[in-house]
């Protein structure tokens, strides 16, 4: 009986933890994290990295199309596309990222693809440069190449496509949320704004406007 | 927690002093006692205990982290009242006695990991999962004790003075709707002064009303436990006064404090400011209003075309009654401006027209709605929808929508550039039995995209058939009554769209059975059923194969004091899970307290009343709710 109102105390006093065992196979080492061959860029700015305007973007690799239609889209001819590539702080190609996400359940999502062609077909003379992930299936499973390809195709994609099975995206914004755009200033891997849903009349007025700008030496 | 805890304790010490003041003192003279005071106490609290509810996405932080959690959410409402004077408060607490963690959470990812094309390592994976757990669960299952609202009033006949929470519907929904809607589980008020006054000229009855102050929903959303924090760079000036006590963006190793409400995680709520007034004139069988108000931002939580502006919004009303009382006609004409800091977002201004009339020319009642609204936004919250989804659909206005209550089919901004409008007629065919239809039809230029400049291109456009017929019995027997409705809805794009399946312009099909019938069966006992059972298609949007759902509820009422149900759910979308089942019991012992207990599943779906919706969570577990007043 003596133990009871020590116990009650240890209870009140937050004795003991839930913190739930952690498998050994998912403890690792730091370079772990080391990316790809074809995603690592050297010299992609260093941490801190966050996820909300203002911070810089981690360094995301995935596996996908650079430039669907232009070879067969298949396995075999998917290859490592990370953020890296767009990092141009010489802003000799690229002004501005556009990541973006969709999921084939996501109805805003093929509102948005509908015009994302046109859209990029304008402003990527203008340093445009986009990349979209594909996440998710029609039952919420991970999307896979069939997935890819299908939307590929009804979409006529020509900028690239990549799968985000692992939903590394997530970091952003819920899936519940897609599409996520996110617009990350190419020069610096900041992230300048974040859109949910389908925002088409803000994310190109926006985007223009920037440019425009930068065009003018703002 | 020091502004919280002020907050409170400045509550009770105006309370008590309030209550105090109305005490005669022993030592003067005996003298009239006045008014009585009056106190009315109203408890309602819930218990929740939410275990698995099935919805694990591989990959999908949500669908870990709203799995095996608890609260205790309590709703104590006091109001005291003297005569003209009123005082209240309601004061919120919820106390999470479990929730997951963000270890756990990734833990079950990872062992659950879908084997896919990605590269990424296990242990990686593992991390970064953790880190998007402990994202989601920053603002969820947070301890929290605010004063929802506080109000103090002066009442006369022919004026009022409020200050604090106090409601407001202006122009139809159209230019302000402020308001409560237990349907909905929402409780929107503006904190800070409202005054009216009426006079006559003559035979005509003149009311003049202002408001102005911060707009104040509820902070707590119990369905998930996610709540709206507001920081001190949104709650500078005056709103410190108003926000004083509310529920507080927090930090965590996951979501560190940011420079600005706009850069933290947590913060999810920048306090909207509102100024609106009306002019409403009585002559009889007409009545005119003029109406507005003006939201005015902070900086956009979500920079999307509606949260990044300032809203202007004016109306003029009419309303017509005939003679008889037999007929009446309302319209209403509005018009709306959005301006922004950023001028390349800017857009014309927008206007909106609503006319509803109907006239009883027994045995036959018609009623006829139309709209016609062009740029016409909802005032939607400036929350961050990013971080507090459950919130995405607080809004400070609700225009009419011309459509039967239930309907929550109208997709993307469906409401925002629509023309149309629906016409029902009711037909008594005997005593106590009678026969309704109605037959809608819109044009949108909204569903397919955003659209917010409202481009009325034919490419654009979504043609929208609604109808409906039913039967309504009231038999002699006052305990029992049905209402059963047949109905269907066709929305087809003007132009074919390119779908995953080819080009089609279906773009949602739907017919439905929906049942109210409450049949008494002798002595205490009455037998309830209830159901909604649809038949959905929907091929530019998921891309699914049509599917059916729906659910069914058996009751049986014992006398006022017990209530007993079950009910089963469904739902064949590809997406798990499918059925659910779950039991209700309620009693109460009196007419002023009540008690009942959930057990079971029941799924998260899209609830709309009259056009404003919210998302409702599923919950699989038990819930207990009680209720008190004395």
């Amino acid at each position: 009986m003596r133990a009871a109102p020590v116990a009650v105390a240890a209870l009140l006093a937050g004795c003991g933890t839930n913190r739930p065992e952690i498998p050994a196979e998912l403890l690792g080492s730091n370079g772990d994290s080391s990316l790809a061959a074809g995603c690592d860029n050297p010299s992609y700015p260093g941490a801190p990295f966050g996820t909300d305007p203002g911070s810089t973007v981690v360094n995301t690799c995935f596996r996908g199309w650079a430039a669907p239609g232009s070879m067969d889209d298949t396995d075999a001819t998917l290859e490592d596309i990370g953020f890296g590539a767009f990092y141009d702080p010489t802003h000799k190609h690229y002004e501005l990222l556009l990541v973006n996400s969709a999921a084939l359940w996501c109805a805003a999502c093929k509102a948005e693809h509908a015009t994302l062609g046109q859209h990029y077909a304008d402003l990527a003379p203008r340093g445009l440069a986009l990349v979209s992930a594909l996440f998710q299936n029609n039952a919420g499973a991970p999307a896979d190449t069939d997935d890819l390809k299908l939307w590929v195709d009804t979409f006529d994609v020509k900028f690239p496509m990549v799968l985000d099975p692992d939903y590394q995206l997530g970091a952003y914004a819920s899936a519940e949320t897609a599409p996520l755009n996110l617009l990350v200033d190419a020069r610096t891997m900041q992230i300048m704004d974040k859109w949910v849903g389908d925002q088409s009349s803000v994310i190109w007025p926006t985007i223009e406007d920037e440019l425009t700008k930068r065009e003018a030496g703002e | 927690m020091r502004f919280r805890w002020a907050a409170l304790a400045a509550t009770l010490a105006w309370s008590n002093a309030a209550v105090a003041a109305d005490k005669p003192d022993p030592g003067a003279p005996a003298a009239d006692p006045g008014p009585p005071v009056n106190v009315e106490l109203t408890d309602a609290t819930t218990v929740i205990y939410a275990w698995n509810n099935r919805n694990f996405a591989s990959g999908d932080a949500a669908t870990v982290a709203d799995d095996n959690w608890g609260v205790w959410y309590n709703r104590l409402h006091a109001q005291v009242t003297r005569g003209a004077f009123r005082f209240g408060f309601r004061l919120d607490n919820a106390w999470f006695y479990t929730s997951p963690n963000p270890t756990s959470g990734a833990v079950e990812l990872s062992e659950h990991r879908a084997a896919t094309e990605s590269t990424t390592p296990l242990p990686v994976y593992f991390r970064q999962k953790e880190q998007e757990v402990g994202q989601e669960l920053s603002n969820r299952y947070i301890n929290w004790i605010y004063p929802a609202k506080i109000y103090a009033s002066y009442s006369e006949r022919a004026y009022d003075v409020t200050v604090g929470d106090g409601y407001a519907e202006l122009g139809h929904g159209m230019v302000l709707s402020v308001r409560k809607r237990d349907e909905l589980s929402s409780d929107d008020t503006v904190r800070g002064v409202r005054a009216s006054g009426e006079m006559r000229v003559g035979d005509a009855r003149v009311r003049l009303m202002a408001l102005g102050g911060s707009l104040n929903p509820l902070r707590m959303d119990e369905g998930t436990g996610r709540y709206l924090g507001v920081d001190a760079s949104v709650t500078r000036g005056w709103l410190a006064v108003t926000e004083a006590g509310m529920p507080r963006a927090i930090s965590t190793d996951f979501s560190p404090q940011g420079t600005a409400c706009a850069t933290t995680r947590t913060c999810t709520y920048a306090p909207d400011r509102v100024v609106a007034g009306s002019l409403t004139a009585d002559l009889g069988g007409v009545s005119l209003a003029t109406q507005g108000s003006m939201l005015v931002r902070q900086a956009a939580l979500h920079p999307d075309a509606v949260r990044s502006a300032d809203i202007a919004t004016v109306s003029e009303s009419a309303t017509f009654a005939t003679h008889d009382g037999r007929g009446g006609l309302a319209l209403d004409v509005a018009e709306q401006k959005l301006s922004y800091a950023n001028a390349a977002l800017s857009m014309p201004a927008g206007y909106g027209v609503y006319a509803t009339g109907s006239y009883d020319f027994s045995p036959l009642v018609v009623q006829i709605e139309g709209r016609h609204y062009r740029r016409l936004f909802p005032l939607y919250a400036n929350v961050n929808i990013d971080s507090a989804r459950e919130f995405s659909q607080v809004a400070w206005s609700a225009p009419p929508t011309t459509e039967a209550q239930y309907i929550d089919t109208e997709f993307g901004n469906f409401a925002t550039c629509v023309s149309g409008g629906r016409g029902r007629a009711d037909y008594a065919l005997v005593r106590g039995v009678s026969a309704f239809a109605w037959v809608g039809y819109w044009q949108t230029f909204a569903e397919l995209t955003p659209n917010e400049r409202c481009d009325t291109a034919r490419e654009l456009r979504n043609d929208v058939a609604d109808l409906a017929a039913g039967v309504e019995l009231r038999p002699g027997d006052a305990r029992s009554r049905a209402t059963i409705t047949l109905g269907g809805r066709v929305d087809e794009s003007a132009v074919p769209q390119p779908t995953l399946d080819g080009p089609t312009r279906a773009y949602y099909r739907e017919a439905y059975l929906r049942y109210d019938v409450v049949q008494a069966l002798g002595g205490p006992f009455a037998l309830e059923l209830h159901g909604w059972h649809r038949r959905r298609h929907e091929p530019l949007g998921p891309q699914l194969p049509a599917w059916w759902e729906g659910e069914h509820t058996t009751g049986l009422d014992v006398g006022e004091a017990w209530a007993f149900a079950f009910g089963a759910e469904y739902d064949t979308d590809i997406r798990p899970p499918t059925t659910y089942f779950n039991g209700t019991v309620r009693y109460k012992p009196t007419s002023d307290s009540s008690i009942g207990l959930f057990v079971g599943q029941r799924r998260g779906a899209l609830r709309c009343v009259g056009g404003v919706c919210r998302v409702v969570p599923g919950l699989e577990g038990i819930r207990l709710d009680a209720s008190v007043r004395f």
